[in-house]
């Protein structure tokens, strides 16, 4: 009997066996199954399972089972996902909830959390809306406007995690009053950011100085976007269709203030009521009266309905008529009579700018500073990833990816990685079979592939230089990758293991689309920001013949290539220090062509899979997001300005499509920097207390200098939103901005006189020297350098010499009158000269340089010679003994003695790495940047929804 | 869901059952989609602590899916057939790689205190189910065919009488057994 036929007797008998009652099943069973008792279990078996089957199995239907337990899934992760933040303390509170200040255990940050009214759950699809229409305004990446993190339920109750904001409210500082040009600046920045999400068609409706924060480095955050429509309680108008705001006199939750006549009377409202209030608010901050008022919340109304308020002017007689009809045109009755766009109402007001009405006006934001309370850094400087429920998040806007990749409308995020430490380089493998990275552990970097559930595997783990920078080969079998710190090229076969070296030195491989050849660049770059090697030529290498050739000697780094093959993109050094991208015939004809040309850092340049357009990172909305440019892949020809595609992260790095271009995988990075100080004993070379925190946070924190009164670190700040120089006293009180525009502004030093204080900048177009006094006056360009541009600098003891190190090539000394006359300080062949050497410190007794390049590098001037003195570390610092070095290799402080080149390990600060190093005039103090790096590898993916 | 959507999953249904393996990869984010807006119905019900009454929602899902009551189908059973085999393998494929259920011997099994109530579902891994589908296809093909149209496809005793051309008893009674066979198949795994 075949199992078939056996299967069927089996059914025969059981079909029969059910339909009898429990007494006679027995005895039908006996004499059915007489000859075989196997038979008679396995019926039997089946009339057990029948019954137990029978209470729920496969009731319902497949689909509807895969979806609650995607449901489930989804609670579970939003359940969790609210235990990983811990309430610190109470913000405020309101109508429309409470706010706390909570920690974020995950990432270790601060947040805040709204926890909204019961009543606001009553209807989901209305929160689901909000939820929609606040992303939308957050994914925006206005730093203007806050940043969401999640949204999520607790209890049957909604919350709201947004980004930390210090600083006051609007009402706040309006309260202490503003000079003019202030409260006009402020006016601006929040036009600003409403033109940002009025273009998306996004509403705030209900504009008021409570929902505005001021930081106290002046930068204004737009609050609770949407949140007006959802505290609506008006259950009967939450269908898909009502994108009203119904108002009824006494339920409105908070004041009336600040409402248009369209919302006062309970009428569609559109973009033109945020236009309304905002005139509200400038008229109140300008002249200190709110312009419609009464003792009744009617009198409120019939004024905002009925009455003109007086103009400005009639109350403070340094009101501008300009100024008047500003606001007169923003608080037109008639939507249609108002500014019918935001953007008008800001260009009249930078109008006034052009005027010359106000010569401070464009100082307001760094004067807004001095009116709000004074505190270190602000630790929400920086906003960070959303953490949300990876299939809830959407982007509402369609055109921020090429439809021709993200065919869906919606993208939905998921985190691809867990475990600590700093990743860099994800890439997809095809049909999701697993993600490759570059991470680093204990020290060292390798590539791991991580595949289902289970730990990454490390692929590079015989060799002991470790692995960095993989890329993927066409066919999805071979990965190429470079071994710091030489850069050997070598490839991994992903399925063997088996390791292949392809040449000594190269970083940064790209696969040519049809596998035969790999593009690689001749140097190194760690951080977009801080480039050891300059230039970097670009090469590739045939892999048959292992024949190189030159593509271009113009600085090229991070290639890659077009996926018809003609074209390279690559980032590189140019103009003295810009950071911009190019793309040139992969065949090295012709001249680069420019796809960016501007001070934001461009870079990780990467073609979309159908070539239409390159994709890029680039800081140029104030944090790093995804940028794109539709461009002619045959001819390099950008075909319109570059577009925002934006991620929800505010500090993304590294990213790569899925060859199917319906993925992209990025790291998401949390960069934390702080100014610490220890205590020194300079004769028993010891470490005796500290590290102290002085300041910090999430913006990046470098190249502290001590002042000679020992009362003053001033340091550049990267990222809050611009690079600029700040001072704070020793015990961290009185943090101030010196330098706040769109220019770079790096290592400061105090002259010893403690009057000036030297940098260098971009301000000229290409990096030079200048000088500014501690009181912001005095701006000074004091070099004009020709060749590789000028970097770090130092004053000589007396000040009277300064020697400037350059992006290549030796150092340059400037003296005599005015610091007119150059010098260079030229290698004597002694010595083989790194590529880049840069002088960090000036022996106290005026007769050493020392500096860093390919390890500790010293310049004697009486010997006109360099000597080096390591192969590693950086940024070395005299003692007051002209003898002993301090220098640091990642979390290592080191001692150096420059008399016998013996080196010494001082103190370990892991997890936390240095940035920078000083020490005081006296050696009591020794004062550097520390920073640590958390990242994360996420995954945009279409096609969810 | 417009006609014009009918017409093309029901063109799409047929280039896939004609083999072509291309016209599955559109069909599936339509059925993520159905999946991930009932996903969203429970879990909005489930937080206000509602009773789950979805059978309409289920229905108008599949109805969506398999706009089969307004297409006029030469060979209507065949069809029926061909869109109860792609739901099964596109929510098989889901359940593996979007909820992580395992394949084979070590399903996993929620344990019912830990979890929302949504996923009471009792019911079974879906990668053990297909597998033991599979097996009970080799024994017995109109069973294996009663439980596809009915588990996957979410057709009715009669609308899966009427696609096998065979009375409803017989479905009734296909169906039982093949329900106790693989329970019995599943709680031995």
């Amino acid at each position: 009997m075949t199992s078939r036929q056996r299967y069927h007797l089996i059914a025969e008998i059981y079909h029969r066996a059910v339909e009898l009652g429990a007494d006679e099943q027995g005895t039908f069973l006996e004499r059915a199954c007489a000859e075989d008792p196997g038979l008679r279990r396995e019926v039997e078996e089946l009339i057990s399972a029948d019954s137990q089957a029978s209470t729920g199995f496969m009731e319902t239907s497949a689909l509807d089972l895969v979806a609650r337990r995607l449901a489930a899934k989804n609670l579970q992760f939003q359940q969790r996902s609210f235990g990983h933040y811990r309430l610190l303390s109470p913000l405020g509170s309101g109508g429309m909830g409470e706010v706390f200040l909570a920690e974020d255990l995950k990432l270790g940050r601060k947040v805040a959390v709204k926890m909204l009214p019961e009543h606001f759950s009553q209807d989901p699809e209305r929160l689901r809306r909000f939820e929609l229409e606040s992303k939308a305004a957050s994914a925006l990446n206005d730093p203007r406007i806050i940043t969401i993190h999640e949204i999520g339920w607790e209890d049957g109750r909604p919350f709201i995690v947004t980004e930390f904001v210090e600083g006051d409210t609007l009402r706040k500082v309006m309260k202490k009053g503003a000079p003019l040009h202030v409260a006009v600046g402020v006016i601006q920045q929040i036009a600003n950011a409403l033109s940002a999400a009025h273009l998306h068609g996004i509403v705030h409706r209900d504009l008021k100085p409570e929902n505005i924060m001021v930081r106290p480095d002046g930068l204004i955050k737009v609050l609770d976007f949407g949140l007006a429509k959802l505290g609506e309680r008006d259950g009967a108008e939450s269908g898909p269709q009502n994108e009203h705001f119904k108002t009824e006199p006494g339920k409105v939750v908070g004041t009336i203030h600040y409402m248009s006549p369209e919302q006062a009377l309970g009428k569609p409202v559109d973009h033109r009521t945020d236009i309304f209030s905002l005139g509200v608010i400038l008229y109140e901050f300008a002249c200190g009266r709110r312009p419609f008022h009464s003792d009744s919340d009617a009198g409120i109304y019939d004024s905002i309905l009925n009455r003109t308020p007086l103009p400005p002017s009639k109350f403070r007689r340094d009101i501008p008529p300009q100024l008047d009809r500003v606001i007169e045109k923003a608080l037109a009755k008639d939507p249609r009579q108002r500014y019918q766009k935001i953007s008008q109402l800001r260009d009249d007001l930078d109008a006034l700018h052009e005027m010359h009405l106000w010569s401070r006006l464009r100082r307001s934001a760094a004067n807004l500073a001095s009116t709000v309370l004074r505190k270190p850094l602000p630790a929400a400087a920086l906003a960070v990833v959303l953490l949300s429920a990876a299939a809830f998040v959407h982007l509402t806007q369609r055109q921020q990816f090429n439809p021709a990749l993200f065919s869906a409308t919606d993208l939905a995020f998921t985190p691809l990685t867990t475990q600590s430490g700093e990743k860099r380089y994800p890439i997809l493998l095809p049909d999701d079979r697993g993600l490759l990275y570059a991470a680093e552990s204990d020290g060292r970097w390798n590539i791991y592939l991580k595949t289902g559930g289970g730990d990454p595997k490390n692929l590079t783990e015989s060799l002991d230089a470790g692995a960095d920078q993989p890329a993927l080969s066409p066919e999805g079998n071979l990965i190429a990758f470079s071994s710091p710190p030489t850069g050997a090229l070598q490839i991994v076969d992903v399925a063997s293991g088996s390791i292949r070296r392809l040449s000594d030195s190269g970083f940064n491989p790209a696969w040519s689309p049809d596998g035969s050849e790999i593009a690689y660049a001749k140097g190194y770059f760690g951080q977009p920001g801080t480039r050891a090697v300059y230039p970097s030529s670009l090469w590739a290498m045939e892999l048959a013949s292992g024949r190189r050739r030159l593509i271009t000697r113009l600085d090229a780094v991070q290639p890659h290539w077009s996926p018809d093959g003609r074209r390279i993109a690559y980032w590189g050094l140019h103009k003295g220090g810009r950071r911009d991208i190019w793309t040139i015939a992969a065949d090295g004809s012709g001249e680069p062509v420019a796809v960016t040309d501007d001070p934001a850092i461009n870079w990780n340049p990467v073609w979309s899979p159908n070539g239409e357009f390159l994709y890029f990172l680039s800081d140029r909305s104030g944090s790093m997001n995804l940028w794109r440019v539709p461009i002619d892949a045959r001819t390099g020809e950008t075909l319109g300005p570059p577009e925002s595609a934006t991620l929800p992260t505010a500090a993304g790095a590294y990213f790569s499509f899925s060859q199917d271009g319906r993925r992209l995988v990025y790291v998401h990075e949390t960069k934390r920097t702080g100014l610490y100080a220890f205590d020194f004993d300079a004769e028993r070379h010891e470490i005796r207390g500290g590290p102290r925190r002085i300041v910090g946070g999430s913006a990046v924190i470098t190249n502290p200098d001590l002042s000679p009164d020992q009362q003053w670190f001033v340091f550049d700040a990267i990222g809050a939103p611009q690079e600029g120089l700040s001072l704070v006293r020793r015990d961290g009180s009185q943090f101030r901005k010196l330098t706040d525009d769109s220019f770079k502004d790096r290592a400061p030093r105090w002259h010893p006189e403690g009057d000036r204080i030297l940098f260098f900048s971009d301000r000229s177009g290409r990096y030079e020297l200048w000088t500014i006094r501690p009181d912001g006056s005095g701006l000074e360009q004091i070099s004009a350098t020709e060749g590789p541009a000028a970097q770090v600098s130092n004053w000589s003891p007396d000040g009277s010499r300064i020697a400037v190190s350059r992006q290549s090539g030796p150092p340059l000394l400037l003296s005599g009158d005015r610091l007119k006359r150059i010098q260079t300080l030229r290698p004597d062949g002694n010595m083989d000269f790194p590529p880049t050497f840069l002088i960090w410190s000036w022996s106290p007794d005026g007769k050493r340089l020392a500096g860093y390049g390919e390890g500790i590098v010293l310049y004697d001037f009486e010997k006109e010679a360099y000597q080096r003195q390591t192969y590693e570390g950086i940024r070395p610092v005299w003692l007051p003994d002209n003898r002993w070095l301090l220098f640091f290799q990642e979390d290592r402080l080191r001692m150096l003695d420059s008399a016998t080149g013996s080196v010494r390990d001082l103190l370990s600060t892991a997890p936390m790495e240095f940035q920078s190093l000083g020490i005081s005039r006296d050696g009591r103090t020794v004062f550097a940047t520390l920073f640590s790096t958390e990242s994360e590898v996420w995954m945009a993916s279409a096609g969810l929804k | 869901m417009a006609n014009a959507t009918s017409r093309e999953i029901t063109g799409l249904l047929k280039a896939w059952s004609g083999g072509d393996e291309s016209a599955l990869e559109r069909l599936t984010p339509l059925i993520y989609g159905e999946l991930h807006r009932l996903a969203h119905y429970y879990m909005g019900r489930e937080r206000d602590g509602l009773t789950l009454q979805t059978s309409a929602l289920i229905n108008e899902a599949y109805m969506k899916l398999v706009e089969v009551r307004e297409v006029q189908w030469q060979d209507r059973a065949h069809f029926l057939g061909v869109a109860a085999r792609l739901m099964r393998r596109i929510l098989v494929d889901f359940a593996r790689t979007r909820l992580a259920e395992k394949r084979g011997g070590d399903r996993q099994r929620v344990s019912l205190d830990a979890v929302p109530a949504v996923s009471q579902d009792s019911g079974p891994d879906m990668l053990a189910l297909d597998r033991a589908l599979q097996a009970l296809e080799e024994l017995d093909q109109r069973q294996s065919q009663v439980v596809e149209l009915r588990f996957f496809g979410g057709m009715t005793i009669d609308e899966t009488a009427a696609v096998l051309q065979v009375s409803p008893g017989t479905v009734r009674r296909d169906w039982r057994m093949a329900r106790a066979w693989l329970y019995r198949e599943l709680a031995g795994a």
